[in-house]
C-alpha cells in the first residue's frame, strides 16, 4: 500500500471510531453557524472511546472529503471582518488556502500573495498602521515562523496588531516522511512567545473558534500588538460530521481605559499654574478624532507640543522643536512617550559614555501611556526606566477629553489672556522657525547626488494638489490631515519599510489616496519580493528612493569606531556600502512590473520625472523613481 | 529608528555656530570687566571652560575666546541655540550684558598676532581638501559638500573661524567623532578648510519658486 493510502486509511478508522462514540474533539456545540446563543440548548460534550491504532489495511475507500474543518477556519475568519490574508504559501495550512480561496471566494478575507513571510507580517503591519486593525497572516509552521519573526518583532515593539495563524501538525503519524517532519513542531508559537501578546494551539473547532475571537480581541485590546493561533492541519483537513459547524462566539473589543478622575484633575492643576508647560506627544493619535483632541489640549494651554509621533498637523503653529522648550519647562506631560528618558537626557556616546539630565531642577514630569502595560522583559524595547512625579496606565486618545475639561474649568480670564500672548510667541517662533528651515533648505540645492530637501521639494510639488498619504517630510511638506501620516512604530529592524508602505498602500486603495513613501535602498534590499507583491496586487503608490548607496546608519558607526581607535579613517565603506557595482532600483521595479524611472542624478530631472510617475499611479500601478541622493 | 539618529545627535560649535561665519564688523564697544562678570554669572564657563577654551562639563561647550563670528551672529545663537546649549532670554540677560561678554572673549582670545594666525590656517589646497573631506569621512555626517546632513552634522560651508573649526575637529564636543592629528594632519584640515571655503554660495532663498 502506498503511502497516501495509508494515511487515508487511518482517517477513514479514525472518522468511524468518531462516529460511533462521539470523540469529544469532533462533536459541535449547538446549532447552525448564525444561530442566537439565547435559544442554545446546553452543551454536552459526548466522550467516547479513542479507537485501537492498528496498522491500515485494505483498499482505500474515501478519496474526498466535504466540509473540511478548515471551512469552517474561514468562517471563523470572515466573521472577524478581515479584509485580506497575506502568506508565502506553505504545505501546513494548504487546507487554509484552498478553504480560502474556494470556499470563501477568495473574498474577505483575499489572498496577498507575498515572496517571503517577514513580508507579510510587515505588509500587516503596514496596513494595521493605517486602519487601527489587524490583517490575517497565514504562515508555514516552523520556517515561516522563522522567516515571519523579524516581521513580528518589529510589529510587538511598534505595538500593531497581527493576527497570525501557523500550520502545524501535532500527531507525529500524520506526518507525511520527510519535509513535514522538518515543519512541525510540539510548541510551534514559542519561538515568538517573546515578542507577541498571546499564542494558543486549538484542539477542536469549537476551541479553535473561541481562542480566534480571543485572540482578535487582545491583539487589537491597547496596547496592541501580535497574536498566534496554530491551526493543526489535522484539524484543517478532518471532515466535519454532519450536524453543523461549531458556534462561533460574538466578538467584543475591548474599549480603551482613560486616566483615573484624581489624577486627571491634578495633572489639569498642574498644566494650568505651570509658567512653561510642555506636551511631549509620542503615539497618541489613533483616529481623527484623536488628532482634534490633542489640539483642543494645546490650545485651552497654549502648550507647545513636542510631536514626536506625527499627531499634530504639521504647521500647526503649537508645534514646537525641543531642546530648549525641554530645558525651560516646569512642567512636561508625556504622552504615549515611547522613550521619556531619552528625550529629557542627553546621551553622549563617546569613550566614556555620559548623560545630562535636560530638564530644569524642580520640573515635574507626567505620563499618560499604555506602554508598560503588557511588556516583556527579554527583548528590551521598553527604554530606559524615567522617573515621574505622576503615572497614568492609560489611553492618552481616550483621557484627553476629560484632561481639556479640567484644565478649561480651571483657567481664570487673566489666565487666558496670559495663555493668549504664549501662544503667540510660539505662533511667532514656528514661523521664524519655518523660514530657517527654508533658508537652511537651499544648501546644497543644486548639488548631485541630490539633497533631501531638493527631492522633497520637487516632489511635495507634484503631489502637494491630490489626496494622498504617507508623504516624505521635509520643510514643504503640508501634513493637515490625520490619515495622511503613517502612524507607525518598530524595532528598527531593517527591511520593514519597504513592507509595511505597501501595506499602508493597500489600506488607502479603497479611499483612492495616492500612497507616496521616501524608501532607503538598504532597507529594499531585504526584500524586493514586495515589489512583486505591489504590482501583482495593483497596490497604487509612489516609491521615491533615498538611494545612496550605503547602509548610511552602519558607515557612521564604523567611522565613529575608527576615528575613536585612531586608525583606518578611510575604510568606512568596507561591508557598508553598496557599489561596485551600484543597484539600478529603476530596473528591478521593471523586472517586477512596476513602472519605473532612473537612476537620476541631476535634480532637475526629478520634477518631471515624479509627474510621469504619479500619471501612472493615478491609473491605480505602481511607480518608482530612483533618485541617487547625498547619504543624509 | 530615530533613537540611531540621536546617537548621532546635534553638533557643539559647528551647530551652534552653523550660518556662514562673517568677517567680524569693527568691534562693539563692550566693557570686558563686566563682560567677564556676567559670563561668571550666567555660569557660560560650565560648558565653555572659564577662558573659554571649551570642553568644560558634561556638554563639553565649544572654545568661543576668541569669538568665531560676529557679534549679531553670537547674540543669535546665545537667544535661539541648537541642542544642547540652553536658549539665554533678554529677561535673564540683555543685549547690551552680550555685547560686554563678546568684548571679554575677544580680550582673552590671545594676543592680536595669536588670535590673527589661529584665525587663519596656513593656504590650504581646495582640491586636495575635497578628496581628504572625502576619504575622512566628513561627508557621513555633512554631506558632501558640507551643506549639513538631516539631523547627524551641521552645515558646514563656508565654514567658521579655523581656529574653532581645528579645535571641534580635534575635541569634538557631544557626538561628533574625534579627529586626532594621529589621523589628519594640520595640514589635512587646512586643505578641507580650503575646500569647504571654495564650495560656492547657496542660491538665494527668493530665487526658489518651490521654497516660497
Amino acid at each position: 500500500m502506498s503511502k497516501s493510502d495509508k494515511e487515508l486509511v487511518d482517517r477513514r478508522k479514525f472518522l468511524k471510531g468518531a462516529a460511533a462514540g462521539g470523540i469529544a474533539t469532533l462533536v459541535a456545540s449547538t446549532g447552525a453557524l448564525a444561530a442566537p446563543a439565547q435559544t442554545a440548548a446546553p452543551v454536552v460534550a459526548k466522550v467516547a472511546a479513542i479507537p485501537a491504532e492498528s496498522d491500515p489495511t485494505g483498499a482505500v475507500e474515501v478519496l474526498t472529503s466535504d466540509r473540511p474543518g478548515s471551512d469552517f477556519m474561514i468562517d471563523v475568519f470572515k466573521s472577524l471582518g478581515f479584509e485580506y490574508m497575506a502568506a508565502n504559501p506553505g504545505s501546513s495550512f494548504r487546507g487554509l488556502h484552498e478553504s480560502l480561496v474556494n470556499y470563501g471566494g477568495n473574498k474577505a478575507p483575499e489572498f496577498i500573495t507575498c515572496t517571503h513571510e517577514e513580508l507579510s507580517v510587515s505588509l500587516a503591519h503596514g496596513y494595521a498602521a493605517v486602519t487601527g486593525k489587524p490583517l490575517l497572516v497565514f504562515a508555514h509552521s516552523t520556517v515561516g515562523l522563522q522567516h515571519a519573526s523579524m516581521g513580528l518583532y518589529n510589529a510587538w515593539a511598534g505595538r500593531a496588531p497581527i493576527f497570525v495563524v501557523l500550520g502545524n501538525t501535532l500527531d507525529e503519524a500524520q506526518r507525511r516522511p520527510g519535509v513535514e517532519w522538518y515543519h512541525s513542531a510540539q510548541d510551534a508559537a514559542a519561538m515568538v512567545r517573546e515578542f507577541t501578546k498571546w499564542d494558543d494551539t486549538p484542539i477542536s473547532l469549537t476551541h479553535f473558534a473561541e481562542s480566534a475571537v480571543r485572540a482578535y480581541k487582545i491583539a487589537t485590546t491597547l496596547p496592541m500588538a501580535p497574536v498566534v493561533l496554530v491551526a493543526d492541519s489535522e484539524l484543517q483537513e478532518k471532515a466535519v460530521p454532519p450536524g453543523g459547524f461549531p458556534r462561533i462566539p460574538k466578538l467584543t473589543v475591548d474599549e480603551p481605559a482613560q486616566g483615573d478622575s484624581a489624577s486627571v484633575a491634578e495633572t489639569a492643576r498642574l498644566l494650568v499654574a505651570a509658567q512653561n508647560p510642555v506636551i511631549l506627544a509620542g503615539r497618541v493619535v489613533r483616529t481623527p478624532e484623536g488628532m482634534q483632541r490633542l489640539i483642543a489640549l494645546a490650545e485651552a494651554l497654549q502648550a507647545p507640543v513636542i510631536d514626536q509621533g506625527g499627531n499634530m498637523p504639521s504647521r500647526h503653529p503649537l508645534v514646537q522643536g525641543g531642546g530648549p522648550l525641554i530645558r525651560n519647562a516646569d512642567v512636561i506631560l508625556g504622552l504615549n512617550v515611547e522613550d521619556f528618558w531619552g528625550t529629557v537626557h542627553s546621551y553622549r556616546d563617546q569613550v566614556e559614555r555620559s548623560y545630562k539630565t535636560n530638564t530644569k531642577a524642580g520640573a515635574k514630569l507626567i505620563s499618560i501611556s499604555t506602554n508598560e502595560v503588557y511588556l516583556k522583559s527579554n527583548y528590551q524595547n521598553f527604554e530606559r526606566y524615567q522617573e515621574f512625579d505622576l503615572s497614568m496606565s492609560a489611553d492618552p486618545e481616550t483621557t484627553l477629553p476629560s484632561l481639556t475639561e479640567a484644565v478649561n474649568r480651571l483657567v481664570s480670564a487673566n489666565q487666558k489672556s496670559a495663555f493668549q500672548a504664549r501662544g503667540k510667541a510660539f505662533a511667532d517662533a514656528s514661523a521664524k522657525a519655518h523660514d530657517r528651515a527654508r533658508q537652511e533648505a537651499t544648501n546644497g540645492w543644486d548639488s548631485s547626488p541630490i539633497s533631501l530637501p531638493r527631492l522633497s521639494a520637487e516632489v511635495w510639488d507634484q503631489v502637494k494638489g491630490l489626496d494622498w498619504a504617507g508623504g516624505i517630510g521635509g520643510v514643504e511638506w503640508n501634513y493637515e490631515k490625520h490619515y495622511q501620516r503613517t502612524h507607525i512604530g518598530s524595532a528598527a529592524g531593517v527591511g520593514f519599510a519597504s513592507p509595511s508602505a505597501v501595506g499602508a498602500a493597500l489600506a488607502h486603495r479603497k479611499d483612492g489616496r495616492i500612497y507616496v513613501h521616501l524608501q532607503n535602498d538598504g532597507d529594499l534590499m531585504y526584500g524586493p519580493g514586495m515589489l512583486w507583491t505591489a504590482a501583482h496586487h495593483k497596490i497604487p503608490m509612489l516609491t521615491v528612493m533615498h538611494n545612496n548607496r550605503a547602509y548610511h546608519q552602519e558607515v557612521m558607526h564604523l567611522q565613529r569606531m575608527a576615528n575613536r581607535h585612531q586608525r583606518g579613517i578611510d575604510t568606512a565603506g568596507i561591508g557598508t556600502t553598496m557599489v561596485n557595482p551600484p543597484i539600478d532600483f529603476a530596473m528591478m521595479a521593471k523586472s517586477f512590473g512596476w513602472y519605473s524611472q532612473g537612476p537620476i542624478t541631476n535634480p532637475n530631472d526629478v520634477g518631471p520625472a515624479v509627474k510621469k510617475a504619479l500619471a501612472v499611479v493615478k491609473g491605480g500601478e505602481p511607480a518608482l523613481i530612483d533618485t541617487v541622493t547625498q547619504p543624509r | 529608528m530615530n533613537s540611531q539618529i540621536r546617537m548621532f545627535g546635534v553638533v557643539g560649535v559647528l551647530a551652534i555656530f552653523s550660518v556662514a561665519a562673517q568677517a567680524s564688523p569693527a568691534p562693539q564697544a563692550g566693557n570686558t570687566s563686566n563682560g567677564q562678570k556676567v559670563f561668571a554669572a550666567q555660569k557660560c564657563d560650565g560648558c565653555h571652560g572659564l577662558k573659554g577654551e571649551g570642553g568644560a562639563g558634561d556638554a563639553g561647550g565649544p572654545q568661543i575666546a576668541p569669538p568665531p563670528v560676529s557679534l549679531p551672529m553670537f547674540l543669535n545663537t546665545v537667544r535661539n541655540p541648537k541642542d544642547p546649549m540652553p536658549a539665554f532670554s533678554k529677561e535673564q540677560v540683555s543685549d547690551a550684558e552680550l555685547t560686554d561678554v563678546y568684548a571679554f572673549l575677544k580680550s582673552i582670545g590671545g594676543s592680536a598676532s595669536a588670535q590673527a594666525s589661529a584665525a587663519q590656517p596656513a593656504a590650504g589646497n581646495a582640491v586636495n581638501g575635497k578628496r581628504i573631506y572625502a576619504m575622512a569621512g566628513c561627508y557621513e555626517c555633512h554631506d558632501n559638500e558640507g551643506q549639513g546632513g538631516a539631523g547627524t552634522g551641521p552645515r558646514l560651508a563656508p565654514p567658521i573661524g579655523f581656529a574653532g573649526f581645528i579645535h571641534q575637529l580635534r575635541s569634538p564636543s557631544d557626538e561628533m567623532p574625534p579627529y586626532t592629528s594621529k589621523v589628519l594632519s594640520d595640514a589635512e584640515v587646512a586643505d578641507i578648510y580650503a575646500y569647504l571655503q571654495s564650495v560656492p554660495k547657496a542660491p538665494a532663498l527668493a530665487s526658489i519658486p518651490l521654497l516660497k
